[in-house]
Protein backbone atom coordinates (compact mmCIF):
# COMPACT_ATOMS: atom_id res chain seq x y z
CA UNK A 1 0.00 0.00 0.00
CA UNK A 2 1.27 3.48 -0.84
CA UNK A 3 0.15 6.86 0.44
CA UNK A 4 -2.29 7.48 -2.41
CA UNK A 5 -4.07 4.18 -1.81
CA UNK A 6 -4.13 4.81 1.94
CA UNK A 7 -5.73 8.22 1.47
CA UNK A 8 -8.23 6.88 -1.04
CA UNK A 9 -9.24 4.14 1.39
CA UNK A 10 -9.63 6.73 4.14
CA UNK A 11 -12.16 8.59 2.04
CA UNK A 12 -14.09 5.37 1.51
CA UNK A 13 -14.41 4.57 5.20
CA UNK A 14 -12.29 6.30 7.83
CA UNK A 15 -13.99 4.58 10.76
CA UNK A 16 -12.72 1.05 10.08
CA UNK A 17 -9.10 0.40 9.17
CA UNK A 18 -8.19 -3.06 7.94
CA UNK A 19 -4.89 -4.82 8.65
CA UNK A 20 -3.15 -3.37 5.57
CA UNK A 21 -4.09 0.16 6.51
CA UNK A 22 -3.04 -0.35 10.12
CA UNK A 23 0.29 -1.75 8.95
CA UNK A 24 0.82 1.23 6.64
CA UNK A 25 -0.02 3.61 9.45
CA UNK A 26 2.48 1.92 11.74
CA UNK A 27 5.26 2.42 9.20
CA UNK A 28 4.10 5.96 8.30
CA UNK A 29 2.97 7.55 11.58
CA UNK A 30 2.80 11.00 9.95
CA UNK A 31 -0.33 9.75 8.17
CA UNK A 32 -2.13 9.85 11.54
CA UNK A 33 -2.73 13.50 10.76
CA UNK A 34 -4.61 12.66 7.55
CA UNK A 35 -6.64 10.06 9.43
CA UNK A 36 -7.50 12.58 12.15
CA UNK A 37 -8.61 15.21 9.61
CA UNK A 38 -10.88 12.81 7.70
CA UNK A 39 -12.42 11.57 10.93
CA UNK A 40 -12.99 15.14 12.11
CA UNK A 41 -14.75 15.98 8.85
CA UNK A 42 -16.86 12.83 9.16
CA UNK A 43 -17.88 13.85 12.62
CA UNK A 44 -19.00 17.23 11.27
CA UNK A 45 -20.87 15.52 8.43
CA UNK A 46 -22.59 13.30 11.00
CA UNK A 47 -23.65 16.44 12.87
CA UNK A 48 -24.99 18.07 9.71
CA UNK A 49 -26.88 14.90 8.73
CA UNK A 50 -28.71 14.91 12.04
CA UNK A 51 -31.49 17.26 10.99
CA UNK A 52 -34.21 17.90 13.53
CA UNK A 53 -37.15 15.53 13.26
CA UNK A 54 -40.59 17.15 13.48
CA UNK A 55 -42.17 17.51 16.89
CA UNK A 56 -44.69 14.76 17.65
CA UNK A 57 -43.56 12.50 14.79
CA UNK A 58 -43.53 9.30 16.86
CA UNK A 59 -46.95 10.07 18.33
CA UNK A 60 -48.44 10.78 14.90
CA UNK A 61 -47.14 7.46 13.56
CA UNK A 62 -48.58 5.54 16.51
CA UNK A 63 -51.87 7.37 16.22
CA UNK A 64 -52.15 6.54 12.55
CA UNK A 65 -51.36 2.91 13.30
CA UNK A 66 -54.09 2.82 15.92
CA UNK A 67 -56.59 4.25 13.42
CA UNK A 68 -55.43 1.68 10.93
CA UNK A 69 -55.81 -1.17 13.36
CA UNK A 70 -59.18 0.02 14.54
CA UNK A 71 -60.39 0.16 10.93
CA UNK A 72 -58.95 -3.28 10.20
CA UNK A 73 -60.78 -4.70 13.19
CA UNK A 74 -64.03 -3.26 11.88
CA UNK A 75 -63.25 -4.37 8.37
CA UNK A 76 -63.65 -0.76 7.31
CA UNK A 77 -61.09 0.04 4.70
CA UNK A 78 -62.50 3.52 4.12
CA UNK A 79 -61.14 4.75 7.41
CA UNK A 80 -57.63 3.49 6.68
CA UNK A 81 -57.70 5.25 3.35
CA UNK A 82 -58.88 8.41 5.01
CA UNK A 83 -56.09 8.42 7.55
CA UNK A 84 -53.56 7.88 4.81
CA UNK A 85 -55.14 10.65 2.79
CA UNK A 86 -54.57 13.19 5.55
CA UNK A 87 -50.87 12.99 4.86
CA UNK A 88 -51.29 12.58 1.12
CA UNK A 89 -53.43 15.67 0.88
CA UNK A 90 -51.21 17.55 3.22
CA UNK A 91 -48.15 16.91 1.12
CA UNK A 92 -49.93 17.52 -2.16
CA UNK A 93 -51.21 20.83 -0.92
CA UNK A 94 -48.14 22.16 0.76
CA UNK A 95 -45.44 20.69 -1.40
CA UNK A 96 -46.86 20.44 -4.83
CA UNK A 97 -48.73 23.69 -4.96
CA UNK A 98 -52.19 22.11 -4.83
CA UNK A 99 -52.50 20.68 -8.28
CA UNK A 100 -55.92 19.87 -9.70
CA UNK A 101 -55.93 16.40 -8.29
CA UNK A 102 -55.35 17.70 -4.80
CA UNK A 103 -58.22 20.16 -5.12
CA UNK A 104 -60.53 17.36 -6.08
CA UNK A 105 -59.35 15.47 -3.01
CA UNK A 106 -60.05 18.40 -0.73
CA UNK A 107 -63.49 18.89 -2.17
CA UNK A 108 -64.36 15.31 -1.42
CA UNK A 109 -63.38 15.63 2.23
CA UNK A 110 -66.66 16.89 3.67
CA UNK A 111 -68.40 13.78 2.28
CA UNK A 112 -65.75 11.45 3.65
CA UNK A 113 -65.93 13.10 7.02
CA UNK A 114 -69.68 13.17 7.35
CA UNK A 115 -69.51 9.38 7.30
CA UNK A 116 -66.57 9.45 9.64
CA UNK A 117 -68.26 11.69 12.15
CA UNK A 118 -71.04 9.17 12.65
CA UNK A 119 -68.64 6.39 13.42
CA UNK A 120 -66.24 8.48 15.43
CA UNK A 121 -68.44 10.59 17.62
CA UNK A 122 -65.99 10.49 20.42
CA UNK A 123 -62.93 8.71 19.12
CA UNK A 124 -60.46 9.31 21.86
CA UNK A 125 -57.43 7.22 21.27
CA UNK A 126 -54.37 6.72 23.38
CA UNK A 127 -55.61 8.40 26.50
CA UNK A 128 -52.36 8.95 28.27
CA UNK A 129 -52.21 10.30 31.77
CA UNK A 130 -50.77 13.66 32.36
CA UNK A 131 -49.89 15.56 35.43
CA UNK A 132 -49.23 19.25 35.86
CA UNK A 133 -46.25 20.20 38.01
CA UNK A 134 -48.38 22.95 39.54
CA UNK A 135 -51.20 20.54 40.35
CA UNK A 136 -49.25 17.50 41.33
CA UNK A 137 -52.10 16.27 43.54
CA UNK A 138 -54.43 16.11 40.56
CA UNK A 139 -54.02 13.47 37.90
CA UNK A 140 -56.10 14.17 34.82
CA UNK A 141 -56.63 12.14 31.72
CA UNK A 142 -56.43 13.42 28.17
CA UNK A 143 -60.24 13.45 28.26
CA UNK A 144 -60.23 15.96 31.12
CA UNK A 145 -57.84 18.13 29.18
CA UNK A 146 -60.12 18.02 26.14
CA UNK A 147 -63.05 19.23 28.27
CA UNK A 148 -61.00 22.10 29.72
CA UNK A 149 -59.78 23.22 26.33
CA UNK A 150 -63.21 23.04 24.71
CA UNK A 151 -64.65 25.16 27.52
CA UNK A 152 -61.85 27.65 27.08
CA UNK A 153 -62.26 27.92 23.32
CA UNK A 154 -65.99 28.46 23.58
CA UNK A 155 -65.52 31.11 26.28
CA UNK A 156 -64.48 33.85 23.83
CA UNK A 157 -65.87 33.20 20.32
CA UNK A 158 -64.81 36.67 19.12
CA UNK A 159 -61.21 35.45 18.96
CA UNK A 160 -62.20 33.13 16.16
CA UNK A 161 -63.16 35.94 13.78
CA UNK A 162 -60.76 36.77 10.94
CA UNK A 163 -58.68 39.80 11.87
CA UNK A 164 -55.25 41.25 11.21
CA UNK A 165 -52.70 40.08 13.74
CA UNK A 166 -52.13 43.03 16.06
CA UNK A 167 -48.73 42.04 17.45
CA UNK A 168 -45.19 42.93 16.53
CA UNK A 169 -42.62 40.23 15.85
CA UNK A 170 -40.97 41.00 19.17
CA UNK A 171 -44.28 40.66 21.08
CA UNK A 172 -44.95 37.36 19.35
CA UNK A 173 -41.50 36.04 20.22
CA UNK A 174 -42.08 36.94 23.88
CA UNK A 175 -45.40 35.08 23.91
CA UNK A 176 -43.80 31.93 22.54
CA UNK A 177 -40.82 32.16 24.88
CA UNK A 178 -43.19 32.26 27.87
CA UNK A 179 -44.52 28.81 26.95
CA UNK A 180 -41.06 27.33 26.29
CA UNK A 181 -41.25 27.59 22.52
CA UNK A 182 -39.37 29.46 19.81
CA UNK A 183 -41.09 31.08 16.87
CA UNK A 184 -38.71 30.58 13.97
CA UNK A 185 -40.79 32.06 11.21
CA UNK A 186 -44.27 33.58 10.89
CA UNK A 187 -47.12 31.08 11.16
CA UNK A 188 -49.14 31.16 7.96
CA UNK A 189 -52.67 32.53 8.36
CA UNK A 190 -52.39 33.31 12.10
CA UNK A 191 -55.07 35.87 13.03
CA UNK A 192 -54.72 35.94 16.81
CA UNK A 193 -52.13 35.13 19.46
CA UNK A 194 -52.39 35.88 23.15
CA UNK A 195 -51.87 34.53 26.63
CA UNK A 196 -54.69 32.49 28.08
CA UNK A 197 -55.76 30.72 31.21
CA UNK A 198 -57.00 27.13 31.08
CA UNK A 199 -58.09 25.99 34.54
CA UNK A 200 -55.40 28.06 36.26
CA UNK A 201 -52.68 27.12 33.76
CA UNK A 202 -51.09 29.89 31.72
CA UNK A 203 -50.94 29.02 28.07
CA UNK A 204 -50.76 30.51 24.61
CA UNK A 205 -53.92 30.81 22.52
CA UNK A 206 -53.51 31.01 18.76
CA UNK A 207 -56.15 31.22 16.04
CA UNK A 208 -55.39 30.43 12.42
CA UNK A 209 -57.74 31.02 9.52
CA UNK A 210 -58.10 28.83 6.49
CA UNK A 211 -60.59 28.44 3.67
CA UNK A 212 -62.93 26.32 5.76
CA UNK A 213 -62.83 28.44 8.92
CA UNK A 214 -60.81 29.10 12.05
CA UNK A 215 -58.53 26.61 13.78
CA UNK A 216 -57.55 27.06 17.42
CA UNK A 217 -54.20 26.07 18.84
CA UNK A 218 -53.51 26.11 22.56
CA UNK A 219 -49.94 25.65 23.82
CA UNK A 220 -49.91 24.49 27.42
CA UNK A 221 -46.57 24.29 29.21
CA UNK A 222 -46.49 21.76 32.06
CA UNK A 223 -48.98 18.96 31.38
CA UNK A 224 -47.38 15.87 29.92
CA UNK A 225 -49.18 13.34 27.77
CA UNK A 226 -47.70 9.93 27.19
CA UNK A 227 -49.00 9.89 23.65
CA UNK A 228 -51.06 11.84 21.20
CA UNK A 229 -54.82 12.09 21.84
CA UNK A 230 -57.34 12.52 19.05
CA UNK A 231 -60.93 13.45 19.73
CA UNK A 232 -64.16 14.41 18.05
CA UNK A 233 -66.45 16.20 20.44
CA UNK A 234 -68.96 19.08 20.62
CA UNK A 235 -68.59 19.66 16.91
CA UNK A 236 -64.82 19.92 17.14
CA UNK A 237 -62.20 17.62 15.76
CA UNK A 238 -58.99 17.89 17.69
CA UNK A 239 -55.65 16.56 18.73
CA UNK A 240 -53.54 16.88 21.84
CA UNK A 241 -49.91 16.52 20.84
CA UNK A 242 -47.17 16.03 23.43
CA UNK A 243 -44.19 18.33 22.95
CA UNK A 244 -41.10 19.05 25.01
CA UNK A 245 -42.29 20.64 28.26
CA UNK A 246 -46.02 20.47 27.63
CA UNK A 247 -48.63 19.86 25.00
CA UNK A 248 -50.19 21.48 21.97
CA UNK A 249 -53.95 21.23 21.42
CA UNK A 250 -55.26 21.79 17.90
CA UNK A 251 -58.99 22.18 17.34
CA UNK A 252 -60.83 22.57 14.09
CA UNK A 253 -63.83 21.14 12.34
CA UNK A 254 -62.22 18.57 10.09
CA UNK A 255 -59.13 16.40 9.80
CA UNK A 256 -58.02 18.36 6.76
CA UNK A 257 -57.96 21.56 8.81
CA UNK A 258 -55.98 19.86 11.56
CA UNK A 259 -53.46 18.42 9.14
CA UNK A 260 -52.84 21.77 7.51
CA UNK A 261 -52.72 23.69 10.80
CA UNK A 262 -50.37 21.11 12.31
CA UNK A 263 -47.99 21.41 9.38
CA UNK A 264 -48.01 25.21 9.45
CA UNK A 265 -47.60 25.39 13.22
CA UNK A 266 -44.77 22.88 13.64
CA UNK A 267 -42.96 24.27 10.61
CA UNK A 268 -42.73 27.61 12.39
CA UNK A 269 -42.47 26.67 16.08
CA UNK A 270 -39.84 24.63 17.92
CA UNK A 271 -39.98 23.37 21.47
CA UNK A 272 -37.24 22.73 23.99
CA UNK B 1 -44.78 -12.54 17.15
CA UNK B 2 -45.85 -12.44 20.79
CA UNK B 3 -46.62 -8.78 21.16
CA UNK B 4 -46.73 -7.06 17.82
CA UNK B 5 -48.00 -3.78 19.34
CA UNK B 6 -45.11 -3.45 21.70
CA UNK B 7 -42.64 -4.48 19.02
CA UNK B 8 -44.11 -1.95 16.61
CA UNK B 9 -43.91 0.80 19.23
CA UNK B 10 -40.30 -0.13 19.88
CA UNK B 11 -39.54 0.10 16.17
CA UNK B 12 -41.19 3.49 15.91
CA UNK B 13 -39.41 4.83 18.99
CA UNK B 14 -36.05 3.48 17.88
CA UNK B 15 -36.09 4.36 14.20
CA UNK B 16 -38.71 7.02 13.35
CA UNK B 17 -36.41 10.01 13.79
CA UNK B 18 -33.47 8.48 11.95
CA UNK B 19 -35.79 7.29 9.19
CA UNK B 20 -37.10 10.84 8.93
CA UNK B 21 -33.52 12.10 8.58
CA UNK B 22 -32.77 9.46 5.96
CA UNK B 23 -35.95 10.40 4.08
CA UNK B 24 -35.07 14.06 4.31
CA UNK B 25 -31.69 13.47 2.67
CA UNK B 26 -33.36 11.34 0.01
CA UNK B 27 -36.13 13.74 -0.98
CA UNK B 28 -34.78 17.02 0.47
CA UNK B 29 -38.26 18.11 1.57
CA UNK B 30 -39.29 17.99 5.23
CA UNK B 31 -43.01 17.45 4.66
CA UNK B 32 -42.50 14.79 2.02
CA UNK B 33 -39.94 13.17 4.34
CA UNK B 34 -42.56 12.85 7.06
CA UNK B 35 -45.05 11.42 4.55
CA UNK B 36 -42.46 8.84 3.60
CA UNK B 37 -41.86 7.85 7.20
CA UNK B 38 -45.59 7.63 7.91
CA UNK B 39 -46.12 5.46 4.86
CA UNK B 40 -43.12 3.32 5.74
CA UNK B 41 -44.54 2.53 9.16
CA UNK B 42 -48.04 1.97 7.74
CA UNK B 43 -46.59 -0.70 5.48
CA UNK B 44 -44.34 -2.01 8.24
CA UNK B 45 -47.35 -2.51 10.52
CA UNK B 46 -49.23 -4.42 7.83
CA UNK B 47 -46.26 -6.73 7.27
CA UNK B 48 -44.84 -6.85 10.77
CA UNK B 49 -45.56 -10.56 11.18
CA UNK B 50 -43.27 -11.25 8.24
CA UNK B 51 -40.29 -9.75 10.03
CA UNK B 52 -38.79 -12.93 11.44
CA UNK B 53 -35.44 -11.60 12.52
CA UNK B 54 -35.79 -8.53 14.71
CA UNK B 55 -32.14 -7.67 14.10
CA UNK B 56 -33.00 -7.16 10.45
CA UNK B 57 -35.55 -4.47 11.28
CA UNK B 58 -33.24 -1.58 10.44
CA UNK B 59 -32.52 -2.76 6.89
CA UNK B 60 -36.14 -3.82 6.45
CA UNK B 61 -37.44 -0.34 7.28
CA UNK B 62 -34.85 1.31 5.05
CA UNK B 63 -35.90 -0.94 2.17
CA UNK B 64 -39.57 -0.07 2.65
CA UNK B 65 -38.76 3.62 2.80
CA UNK B 66 -36.63 3.53 -0.35
CA UNK B 67 -39.46 1.79 -2.23
CA UNK B 68 -41.94 4.38 -1.02
CA UNK B 69 -39.61 7.16 -2.07
CA UNK B 70 -39.25 5.67 -5.54
CA UNK B 71 -43.02 5.27 -5.78
CA UNK B 72 -43.69 8.84 -4.67
CA UNK B 73 -40.96 10.24 -6.89
CA UNK B 74 -42.39 8.45 -9.89
CA UNK B 75 -45.86 9.76 -9.07
CA UNK B 76 -44.94 13.42 -8.60
CA UNK B 77 -41.60 13.66 -10.43
CA UNK B 78 -41.98 16.90 -12.44
CA UNK B 79 -43.42 18.88 -9.54
CA UNK B 80 -40.94 17.56 -7.00
CA UNK B 81 -37.96 18.37 -9.18
CA UNK B 82 -39.25 21.90 -9.68
CA UNK B 83 -39.48 22.78 -6.02
CA UNK B 84 -36.97 20.59 -4.23
CA UNK B 85 -33.87 22.78 -4.19
CA UNK B 86 -35.60 25.97 -3.16
CA UNK B 87 -37.63 24.31 -0.47
CA UNK B 88 -34.65 22.65 1.21
CA UNK B 89 -32.72 25.94 1.24
CA UNK B 90 -35.75 27.76 2.53
CA UNK B 91 -36.10 25.36 5.47
CA UNK B 92 -32.49 25.98 6.38
CA UNK B 93 -32.96 29.73 6.69
CA UNK B 94 -35.16 29.10 9.70
CA UNK B 95 -32.77 26.80 11.54
CA UNK B 96 -31.12 29.16 14.03
CA UNK B 97 -29.56 26.32 16.01
CA UNK B 98 -27.09 25.70 13.15
CA UNK B 99 -23.93 27.75 12.90
CA UNK B 100 -22.54 28.99 9.58
CA UNK B 101 -20.21 26.04 9.17
CA UNK B 102 -23.04 23.55 9.73
CA UNK B 103 -25.25 25.40 7.27
CA UNK B 104 -22.51 25.34 4.62
CA UNK B 105 -22.00 21.65 5.20
CA UNK B 106 -25.74 21.04 5.09
CA UNK B 107 -25.94 22.80 1.72
CA UNK B 108 -22.89 20.93 0.49
CA UNK B 109 -24.50 17.59 1.36
CA UNK B 110 -27.72 18.67 -0.36
CA UNK B 111 -25.75 19.56 -3.47
CA UNK B 112 -24.15 16.10 -3.71
CA UNK B 113 -25.57 13.86 -6.43
CA UNK B 114 -28.09 11.48 -4.88
CA UNK B 115 -26.01 8.46 -5.87
CA UNK B 116 -23.17 9.78 -3.69
CA UNK B 117 -25.29 11.17 -0.88
CA UNK B 118 -27.30 8.03 -0.17
CA UNK B 119 -24.40 5.64 0.57
CA UNK B 120 -22.77 8.33 2.67
CA UNK B 121 -25.91 8.70 4.79
CA UNK B 122 -26.22 4.94 5.17
CA UNK B 123 -22.61 4.68 6.28
CA UNK B 124 -22.30 7.67 8.57
CA UNK B 125 -25.78 7.91 10.03
CA UNK B 126 -26.90 4.29 10.02
CA UNK B 127 -23.50 2.63 10.49
CA UNK B 128 -23.91 0.34 7.47
CA UNK B 129 -20.79 -1.44 6.23
CA UNK B 130 -19.77 -1.26 2.58
CA UNK B 131 -21.25 -4.74 2.00
CA UNK B 132 -24.53 -3.80 3.66
CA UNK B 133 -24.80 -0.65 1.56
CA UNK B 134 -24.05 -2.66 -1.57
CA UNK B 135 -26.83 -5.11 -0.71
CA UNK B 136 -29.33 -2.39 0.16
CA UNK B 137 -28.66 -0.36 -2.97
CA UNK B 138 -28.14 -3.34 -5.26
CA UNK B 139 -24.63 -2.28 -6.20
CA UNK B 140 -21.21 -3.89 -6.28
CA UNK B 141 -18.97 -3.18 -3.30
CA UNK B 142 -16.42 -1.49 -5.57
CA UNK B 143 -19.10 0.89 -6.85
CA UNK B 144 -20.17 1.72 -3.31
CA UNK B 145 -16.56 2.45 -2.33
CA UNK B 146 -16.08 4.69 -5.36
CA UNK B 147 -19.24 6.62 -4.52
CA UNK B 148 -18.24 7.01 -0.88
CA UNK B 149 -14.82 8.24 -1.98
CA UNK B 150 -16.33 10.75 -4.38
CA UNK B 151 -18.89 11.95 -1.85
CA UNK B 152 -16.22 12.72 0.74
CA UNK B 153 -13.90 14.19 -1.88
CA UNK B 154 -16.61 16.55 -3.14
CA UNK B 155 -17.57 17.58 0.37
CA UNK B 156 -13.92 18.18 1.21
CA UNK B 157 -13.48 20.38 -1.87
CA UNK B 158 -16.67 22.36 -1.22
CA UNK B 159 -15.85 22.60 2.46
CA UNK B 160 -12.30 23.87 1.84
CA UNK B 161 -13.45 26.42 -0.73
CA UNK B 162 -16.26 27.65 1.58
CA UNK B 163 -13.89 27.90 4.53
CA UNK B 164 -11.41 29.92 2.45
CA UNK B 165 -14.18 32.22 1.24
CA UNK B 166 -15.41 32.76 4.82
CA UNK B 167 -11.87 33.54 6.04
CA UNK B 168 -11.37 36.08 3.25
CA UNK B 169 -14.70 37.68 4.10
CA UNK B 170 -13.79 37.85 7.79
CA UNK B 171 -10.41 39.48 7.11
CA UNK B 172 -11.78 41.74 4.40
CA UNK B 173 -9.37 40.37 1.81
CA UNK B 174 -10.67 39.98 -1.73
Amino acid sequence: MNELEFRNRLLQDPSTLDERMLAFLKVNPEQQNALRKVRERDSKIAGALKVQAPEGLVERILLKQSYQESAERRGDSQQVEMVTDVKDLQSERSEIGAPKKAHQGWQSWPYAFSGMAASLLVAVLFFGFWQSPQQSHQVLTGEDMVVHILEHVEHDPDLMKPQALALSESDLNKLFTKVGATLQQPIDSMSYAGECDVEGQRGLHIVMQDESGPVTIIVMPGPQLEAMVAFNESGYTGELIPVKGGLVAILGHSQEQLALAQTRFFKAVKFG
Amino acid sequence: MKNRHRFFEQLVSAYAKDLYRYAYWLCKQPTVAEDLVQETFTRAWKAIDKLNDEKAAKGWLITILRRENARMYEKYQPLLIEIEENLASDELRHEPSMDLEQKQLHQAILSLPEEYREPLVLQIMWGFTGDEIATELGLKLATVNTRLFRARKQLKDIYVSDTNASSKQATGNP
